[in-house]
């Protein structure tokens, strides 16, 4: 327990900021990923064959390749592709992207391709006759989409993006490996210098699995809240 | 996009790919078997029991995958 306190001696405040780190790069990776969805859900969506092919082959592709593939994409050649730009330029210094930016774009694209398919999925399952009741009565498209759609998705799209969170949130244990100080990688720290890798990483894992407690009841109560009136 | 460099590192990454291969089909066996296990004990009657088999599932669920084998291979070693 002396390991964990506060302090100078302690690791305690270390994984308490790199709790934080987590958390906050799991909510920017979601949120990046829903504006990536709210791009390709309608291209899945849509009845042109071209824009159909766009929202499958994203999706396809990163749900078919490994997320550490994508964070290495991302960091490695992500930064090398920025110093050949700046080299055409004049530019010849090793140029660092900003870990937690290219981190949670990496895990927000990968996040997004899943939100997609969840989406896809809620908006398909409403009925038909839900559509064609809205051009009946003449709606302006938004007013369709936010009014009468979207209430209806949503029900149906909370249990699976809650399945999406848990995968984010644990996704960025593989930010990790660029060096940002979230839980892994601050685990990782104190593992190799008080050399107890076991007390340390089944910490981080207690910490991971509160976090996936502690939002598993928060998104239980948003559930209840919007399968109201059914 | 160095053409040649990709091309002579073909036969490594055609080889890693068959390591892969073997990673993935031993772990797929393995966990069908304790997936079934697993199954079965979810089943059971005895409160006891089936709240371990939730518990384990549970468990390696909520906690991410690098920090499993984080554990096994450094923290048993």
């Amino acid at each position: 327990m002396e390991l964990l306190s506060f302090g100078k001696t302690g690791w305690g405040d270390e994984l308490f900021y790199a709790t934080l780190m987590t958390i906050a790069v799991s909510i920017t990776a979601m949120l990046v990923g829903f504006l990536f969805s709210i791009i390709f859900t309608p291209l899945k969506l849509s009845n042109n064959k071209f824009l159909n092919l766009i929202g499958n082959t994203y999706t396809t592709i990163i749900r078919g390749v490994p997320e550490l593939l994508v964070i290495y994409l991302f960091f490695f050649g992500g930064s090398g592709a920025i110093m050949y730009v700046a080299s055409i330029f004049g530019y010849y210094e090793y140029i660092e992207i900003n870990a937690f930016i290219t981190g949670s774009c990496a895990i927000g694209i990968i996040s997004g391709a899943y939100s997609t398919e969840v989406f896809r999925g809620a908006i398909q399952s409403i009925d038909k006759g839900q559509f064609e009741a809205c051009k009946v009565l003449g709606f302006k498209k938004y007013i369709y989409f936010l009014k009468v759609i979207m209430p209806q998705m949503l029900r149906l799209a909370i249990p699976n993006l809650s399945n999406v969170w848990q995968i984010t949130l644990k996704d960025t244990s593989l930010i990790s490996v660029t060096g940002l100080v979230e839980i892994m990688r601050q685990s990782y720290i104190a593992a190799g210098s008080t050399r107890d890798p076991l007390f340390f990483y089944s910490f981080a894992a207690i910490l991971y699995l509160m976090l996936t407690f502690i939002s598993m009841k928060l998104i239980n109560r948003l559930e209840v809240k919007y399968s109201r009136g059914f | 996009m160095d053409i040649s460099l990709m091309l002579t590192s073909l036969p490594k990454l055609l080889g890693a790919a068959v390591v892969t291969l073997k990673l993935l089909s031993l772990s797929l066996l393995f966990g069908i078997f304790i997936g079934l296990l697993f199954a079965i004990l979810r089943l059971n009657k005895n409160p006891f029991i089936n709240k371990f088999a939730y518990g384990y599932s549970y468990l390696f669920r909520g906690t991410p995958l690098l920090v499993q084998i984080f554990i096994i291979y450094f923290g048993l070693g």
